[in-house]
């Protein structure tokens, strides 16, 4: 009895050991690995609309945080309570919006470079349509690259980081390095679209419906290289790359591409849609009238009275009302910023005639306002100003355009602002995390203290 | 038996076989029962009838039968002066005894009578015709008959097996020293063998023992175990047992199913009995336990009803592993999941578009475990106690074990308590007596206020909200008794606390049963469920991006606006935020509710039982089955929901949670008859998994008056799942020697987990320990043991660490695949915890006062680190292993009992803990555990500072801003100093719980100053050469100098209070003669605070539960003071 209950006990003791396996996979997403050792067009599709939807959080940041810089708007939220951050600073590596107009660019990035290094295993995609992705990503990393360049400017940024992610960060190149490798981007996209085919293999959103072949997508690509050309005063380039993009002085001025935002489940809403966006007053009483006597249109279409709003001594009763419901989309890039372009560079180049022309177009179409008095014998400065004073209109709450064209022309200072304390800055540091990986103290690891 | 070592946490399932084993033995060598036998013993042996056989064939010779099985059955007598013929009758119909007898042999009309539980029939036969000159003769067929008392031989009773070696038979009797009244449940077992019992209600016993000297050996839980040589012609033993007030000799977990004395105990084990865990009402079991224990800082994250609570065992053990001690109820290692309830989906307050964070100010499900149900609670601090648990035990091991019934008397018990909670602390907000600062303040909307150059009236916005007081109610109830060979124990509660904010609740349903069950001869069950629901509202509390939370909204609207309700039942538009709280908190709804069931199970299987060695076969499973349901409803009438566009919003949350263990030990005890040694010898194996799938549901736009998600036109869903395995193999060997002084432990555990990068490696955790006890005689001193031990104990990575994650989404309808944000680690293991703790522990004055000190480090090696990349190489965080934690502290546990009379009772007891962290080395950059960014103070891992240190912008001489440490979380020490005051029925007893120093990082007021809405913002005070405001100044400073918000937390609390009267028994039983007992109680839970925190309360924590970034005080839960009054009735 006793032996037989003693052997009874070993052999339960022994009998568990090893029974069941340890082995649990991840139940609750995709792995990397997984794609490396297997990819497969659907998810390279996948991950190609994703780095769409990391450049639609990207945009969404930057049209609050540079737009509070440019003084478009401010947050005026209590609870958020970082409004100080913005507009007195200073700014250090480590704030919220140093490090949301940074890491996503980069992880969009890495999984750029995931797809692109894995492209060519991927079995069920012909040649035309691995083209037509190859196209499609590397014009997105220089989207990205575009808004972490416009943000560091002189500072300069990482570029090449298609590295192992284990490794020391990739060195910072100057800014005149990444502007280049931007362009070399932006014309190997171009190369792969034009041998693309004519249709991409994944399924695209309505924001990007006029722009859904391999052919119409290059207008986009041109179109955002004529961006980055006017970062670098490159005029002329400016002037063939819009040529070669979408732009329309016929077609309507909103004509274009952008962010869709949606209710469904695992996308995202329009996160600017929030009652607490209030825009600079500076920007109603600067307005121009239209002959009727009206403000300019723009700002009648972009923002409503509302009761007056006090905090941290801002003060506005003006709310946005640009993006009217949680999903309204944000503009990527558009006709009337295309036709702002060109007359900004073709004032560049001398052509004051023609500049002219353009700005009254806008000036007409979308302020509602008559001709301006300038001709193009007037100062390049008034002209400028002139330039200046349609994109603050047009393109105010959509993506930070007041902030990069003041500061390219020096002008921030003539921004509005309404507290003594405040300050403009001209440039954003780098992230802690990005600062406190490398060994030596580049010029972007520092405080901006602004002016 | 030698009890320096005693099968835990099942040694009383052990003990009840042990009892069984001897009740054969008394068969077999004769006199039964008690009652009987205590007759025969001496003089009284010629008044009490014996129990005799029928003559065969007439013959002279007649059999002693006071063993025959009809006489062994148990009634329960109540007879007050009844004629003796009826008291026959009644008593041989409950014990289904056929007796005749001849009328003219007994006075049948003489007045008897017997009140007696639970004895044998013989035993009431005796009492009943003790004295009246009769035997008692049974027939064959077990028919009695009184005969005139028989004064031929009597023989022996009949043989039923042979027995090894003479034996003897011994009585007595146990009591309390210091009330003198008789101890039931009273082991009482022979010195180095295994023969033992246990005394009945009344006192006595009766044990068969070898011929000779004999040393007995009686214990009894609360009770210092007492030792009585009984010389070889000593029959009768009474024997009077000590209380320990001081818990010197409790029983201590150290393995996994064995346990040893306090008195030997080589670690610092804290314990908590029964008694301290119900001293005062309270929702959840951590807060029971708050300042009773050194080294448990044990600290609320809000106000809310319900719980919310962190138990942090020596300080930070991990820093991104798991926060939480294990907790392990009967053996089972239970689930202290915290599950967030969605309200980040409403709030935004993490981001916005996850629908739950850890801002959520989650319930930890520590909440559904019943005080009351509690017999005690052990704290295995520290690796060097706790490595037997293994790569689960980093942060300490928390042993609670719950009620068991006891052999004897049924008793039951009932307690219905009423009471309330009120707000026990506001903030005050600044009055405006000028137009032109509250526009300036607040801009032109606040202007038609002071019209006409009036001043407004102010309203108490904080009152308006946390004002309430609604009755709060408590009935527990609970039975248990049991024979010999099965105790039961019943309980129940239910419980509902009103919240002092509207829809703010928490209810507690519960039922718990235990089964202790000896079948034949070898085995014993030990067997326990517990079932129930428990339910809270928790409001809108914490951090919050849209103005909604409470505390997020008040402090941005001015006292002179009214938010109350108008006359038609809506609530008026709050102009100076986007929500009117008073509304919020009447309309919205966030409830949750949980059904909890945790089944344990113990069997003991005597596999050998020698007198000198023992081997047992324990196997302990048990399953934690939780199901919760959280659900968040905002309406569409809401201020902010009307603003933002989404109308009404409703998040539903449905999560499993299954925990499952089983683990099987042999445990060999051998003894030498010499005695010179006990060998306690262990082997085990154990697995065990858990399981966690969660739901949220997160519905947009209703427009109607329901919650339901499908009732929107949008809905977000996210499921979650966790899937854990874990298997280990333990060894341990414990030797008690040198008369019991010395002790030496030694063992090992391997663990593999699923969660490690690598499942089927083994990581091992050995440990060992040594206590001596000198041999110290003096009328001061008398004992001192030194103790030493070191172990290690590990801390496994959380699910999902080890994968490197595609997260799959959605583009307006069509899928996405972003990177996920975590590198893959392809090497994660363990954390390691090296624990050397010493100490010594000093008794005073024969155990009237105690002293241990204890002193520990910890080096946590192998650190789970979350790497913060470079965010250029497109992942923000990688998990990797590496660095080294070092925490070094000193604990002292002192307790006195300076009166113990029987009409006056008085201890006192005191805790002192004080633990330092650093980071001795980090093979990473300096990285952030969690928490908000360097403005707003920030936590950061750093080689060579606290981990739980502050950071923060500060502005150097020269102007410029930098990072720099400006406070620490962790405080310098906790103090925790209580007593218990008995005068004759009446008791008080407090208990104080203090902390000095730490850091709360103070948002909250960071809110009031952004808004220049806080009460001192105007108050004047010097800065240099100039007078400014005092909140404005704070302000002005932010965010340059950040040390403005970071605010020393230190507290003196007045944790618990009771007092209460025990009616004395004869006010009782005027009650009803049902009643045992009844007592009578007011108590009150942190009724006073004293801090200089300018916060609502020193305890807080915006993220919840944390290994570092606690102490983040943002638009919290407010506190509250509770009170109860209570009626207790014992039957």
């Amino acid at each position: 009895m006793t032996r037989s209950l003693v052997l009874v006990a070993l052999v339960a003791l022994g009998g568990t050991v090893g029974c069941a396996d340890t082995l649990v996979p991840d139940l609750n997403n995709s792995s990397i690995a997984g794609f490396q050792a297997s990819p497969t067009g659907v998810s390279a599709g996948a991950i190609s609309i994703g780095l769409l939807r990391g450049a639609r959080d990207n945009a969404a940041n930057i049209v609050e945080t540079l737009g509070m810089f440019g003084r478009e708007g401010y947050e005026m939220s209590g609870a958020r309570g970082d409004l100080p951050l913005y507009i007195i600073g200073p700014l250090v590596p480590g704030s919220f919006f140093v490090q949301n107009i940074w890491s996503g660019q980069y992880a969009d990035l890495r999984a750029a470079n995931v797809v692109l290094d894995a492209l060519g295993n991927v079995p069920d995609l012909t040649t035309a349509q691995k083209e037509a992705m190859r196209g499609w990503i590397q014009t997105f990393e220089a989207y990205d690259l575009t808004a972490l360049a416009m943000t560091r400017d002189t500072f300069g940024i990482p570029i090449a980081v298609d590295i192992p992610a284990t490794g020391s960060p990739a060195p910072i190149a100057t800014k005149a390095q990444v502007y280049q490798h931007i362009l070399n981007l932006l014309d190997s996209a171009q190369t792969h679209l034009q041998a693309g085919g004519s249709s991409f293999s994944f399924a695209l959103p309505p924001g990007m419906a006029n722009f859904s072949t391999p052919a119409a997508f290059l207008t986009l690509n041109r179109a955002l290289r004529a961006r980055v050309d006017l970062l670098i005063s490159d005029y002329a380039s400016a002037e063939t790359d819009l040529a070669a993009s979408f732009l329309t002085t016929t077609g309507s001025l909103s004509y274009g591409a952008s962010f869709d935002f949606t209710n469904n489940s695992g996308d995202e809403t329009n996160p600017r849609y929030e009652p607490y966006y209030y825009a600079e007053p500076q920007i109603v009483a600067n307005a121009q009238l239209q002959p009727g006597g009206a403000r300019d249109e723009r700002v009648l279409t972009k923002m409503d009275s509302v009761q007056q709003f006090a905090f941290d001594g801002i003060v506005s009763e003006w709310q946005f009302t640009l993006y009217t419901s949680p999903t309204s989309s944000i503009s990527m890039i558009r006709n009337e910023e295309l036709i702002l372009m060109r007359a900004e560079a073709e004032l560049g180049l001398g052509q004051n005639a023609q500049a002219i022309a353009d700005i009254n177009l806008i000036r007409a179409e979308s302020g509602g306002l008559a001709p301006t008095t300038l001709t193009p014998a007037s100062s390049a400065n008034d002209l400028l100003e002139e330039l200046l004073y349609n994109k603050r209109y047009s393109l105010m709450w959509e993506g930070g355009h007041s902030w990069i064209d003041y500061r390219q022309y020096n002008k921030l200072s003539e921004l509005p602002n309404q507290l003594s304390t405040e300050k403009f800055f001209p440039i954003l540091p780098y992230p802690l995390a990005e600062c406190q990986a490398l060994s030596t103290s580049p010029e972007g690891c520092t405080t901006v203290n602004g002016f | 038996m030698e009890c320096g070592t005693c099968a835990h946490p099942t040694w009383r399932a052990r003990l009840a076989g042990v009892g069984m084993m001897i009740a054969i033995a008394l068969a077999a060598t004769g006199p039964l029962p008690a009652q009987t036998m205590l007759a025969s013993a001496g003089a009284l042996s010629e008044h009490a009838p014996r129990f005799l056989s029928e003559p065969v064939d007439g013959g002279a010779i007649r059999t002693d039968m006071s063993h025959a099985s009809v006489l062994r059955r148990r009634v329960t007598v109540s007879l007050t002066q009844v004629p003796l013929g009826d008291a026959l009758t009644q008593v041989a119909a409950l014990g289904g005894l056929e007796v005749s007898y001849s009328p003219d042999l007994i006075a049948l009309t003489r007045l008897v009578s017997l009140h007696a539980q639970d004895i044998t029939l013989a035993g009431a036969l005796g009492e009943l015709l003790f004295d009246s000159g009769v035997d008692v003769q049974l027939s064959a067929t077990g028919h009695a008959t009184l005969i005139r008392r028989f004064d031929g031989e009597v023989a022996p009773p009949p043989v039923k097996a042979a027995v090894s070696r003479q034996t003897r038979v011994i009585t007595g009797k146990v009591i309390d020293t210091r009330s003198g009244s008789p101890l039931g449940a009273v082991q009482v077992a022979v010195k180095t063998t295994l023969s033992g019992t246990h005394t009945k209600d009344d006192g006595t016993f009766s044990l068969s023992i070898p011929s000779g000297a004999t040393t007995l050996v009686f214990r009894r839980i609360g009770y210092k175990q007492l030792e009585k040589v009984v010389p070889p012609d000593v029959n009768v033993v009474n024997a009077g047992l000590d209380q320990d007030v001081l818990k010197l000799e409790e029983q201590v977990v150290t393995g996994q199913a064995t346990g040893v004395s306090k008195q030997n105990l080589a670690n610092a084990v804290s314990t908590v009995s029964a008694d301290q865990v119900a001293a005062v009402q309270s929702q959840s079991v951590e807060q029971a336990l708050q300042g009773k224990v050194a080294g448990a800082d044990i600290s609320a994250n809000s106000g809310a009803p319900g719980g919310g609570m962190q138990v942090r065992l020596r300080g930070v053990s991990s820093i991104i592993g798991s926060n939480d001690p294990l907790y392990v109820v009967d053996g089972v290692i239970i689930s202290n999941a915290a599950v967030a309830s969605g309200a980040n989906a409403i709030t935004k307050a993490a981001s916005s578009t996850a629908i739950s964070s850890n801002e959520d100010n989650a319930t930890n499900r520590l909440a559904d475990l019943d005080p009351n149900d509690i017999e005690n609670i052990e704290f295995l601090k520290g690796a060097s106690a706790s490595a037997i648990y293994g790569s689960k035990a980093a942060n300490g091991v928390v042993i609670i074990t719950t009620k068991r019934g006891h052999a004897g008397r049924t008793k039951a018990n009932i307690t219905q308590r009423f009471g309330f909670s009120a707000l026990s602390n506001e903030l005050g907000q600044r009055t405006f007596t000028d137009s032109t600062d509250a526009v300036n303040v607040f801009g032109a909307t606040a202007a038609p206020y002071f019209a006409d150059g009036k001043i407004p009236a102010t309203y108490d916005h904080e009152k308006e909200l946390a004002g309430y007081k609604p009755l709060s109610f408590q009935t527990t109830a609970n039975v248990g008794g049991g024979s010999e060979n099965t105790q039961y124990y019943v309980s129940g509660i239910n419980e509902h606390d009103g919240g002092i904010i509207l829809n703010t609740y928490f209810n507690k349903t519960s039922m718990s049963a235990h089964l202790n069950q000896t079948v034949g001869s070898r085995v014993n069950l030990d067997i326990g469920t517990t079932l129930g629901h428990t339910s809270s509202g928790r409001g809108l509390t914490n951090n919050d991006n849209i103005g909604a939370s409470y505390y997020a909204s008040i402090p941005f609207i001015p006292n002179f606006f009214n938010l109350q309700e108008l006359p038609n039942g809506t609530f008026p538009n709050n102009p100076f935020g986007t929500s009117n709280p008073l509304q919020t908190a009447q309309l919205l709804h966030n409830d949750e509710g949980t059904y909890r069931g945790i089944l344990s199970g113990t069997a003991t299987v005597h596999l050998l039982a020698s007198d000198h060695n023992t081997l047992n076969f324990i196997a302990i499973g048990g399953a934690d089955v939780f199901s919760q349901t959280n659900s968040l409803y905002s309406p569409p009438t809401l201020q902010f929901e009307v603003e933002d566009g989404t109308l009404g919003e409703s998040v539903l949350t449905n999560t499993t949670n299954l925990n499952t263990n089983v683990n099987f030990n042999l445990v060999d005890v051998y003894t030498p008859s010499s005695g010179a040694f006990s060998a306690t010898s262990q082997f085990g194996i154990s697995q065990e998994t858990r399981n966690q799938n969660q739901n949220n549901t997160y519905a947009k736009n209703l427009s109607g008056n329901l919650s339901n998600v499908d009732k929107g036109t949008s809905a977000v869903v996210a499921e979650t799942r966790q899937n854990v395995v874990d298997q280990g193999l333990f060894l341990q060997e414990e030797f008690l020697t040198l008369n019991n002084r010395l002790l030496l432990t030694a063992g090992a555990r391997a663990d593999r987990s699923s969660n490690n990068a690598d499942n089927n490696t083994l990581y091992f955790y050995p440990k060992g320990s040594a206590s001596y006890r000198l041999p110290v005689t003096g009328p001061t001193l008398t004992d001192v043991k030194f103790r030493a031990a070191v172990g290690e104990s590990g801390n496994e990575p959380l699910y999902g660490q080890k994968f490197g994650e595609l997260a799959s989404n959605n583009y307006a309808g069509i899928a996405s695949q972003q990177i996920g944000g975590s590198l893959a680690g392809p090497d994660l293991r363990p954390e390691r915890v090296l624990e050397v703790e010493g100490g010594v522990d000093l008794t005073f004055f024969k155990g009237a006062a105690t002293l241990g000190i204890t002193g520990f480090q910890k080096r946590v090696s192998d650190l789970l680190l979350q790497r913060s990349l470079p965010p250029s190489l497109g992942y923000t965080t990688e998990f990797l292993n590496g660095g080294v934690l070092r925490t070094r502290g000193i604990e002292v546990e002192a307790s006195v009992a300076p009166i113990q009379t029987k009409t006056v009772q008085w201890t006192m007891f005191a805790n002192f803990a004080k633990n330092a962290s650093i980071v001795e080395t980090l093979p990473v950059a300096p990285f952030s555990p969690g928490g908000f960014p360097t403005e707003f103070g920030a936590f950061e891992i750093q080689a060579g500072h606290s981990p739980t240190q502050i950071i923060g912008n500060v502005t150097q001489g020269n102007g410029n801003v930098v990072v720099g440490t400006i406070g620490d979380a962790n405080p310098d020490y906790k103090v925790g100093l209580g007593g218990n005051f008995t005068y004759k029925h009446a008791h008080l007893y407090f208990l104080f719980n203090a902390q000095k120093g730490g850091d709360d990082i103070d948002l909250t007021q960071l809110f009031y100053d952004l808004a220049q809405n806080s009460s001192d913002y105007t108050t004047p005070i010097r800065k240099g050469d100039t007078t400014v405001g005092k909140g404005a100044y704070r302000v002005s400073q932010w965010p340059t100098n950040t040390s403005v918000y970071v605010q020393d937390a230190s507290y003196i609390k007045l944790r618990e209070i009771t007092i209460s009267y025990d009616l004395p028994l004869y006010l009782v039983q005027k009650l009803g003669d049902v009643f045992s007992s009844a007592s009578v109680s007011a108590s009150g839970r942190n009724l006073i605070t004293w801090t200089r925190y300018p916060g609502l309360d020193p305890e807080v924590s915006n993220f919840g539960n944390q290994n570092i970034a606690r102490n983040v005080d943002v638009a919290p839960f407010p506190p509250s003071r509770t009170f109860w009054f209570g009626l207790s009735l014992g039957f």
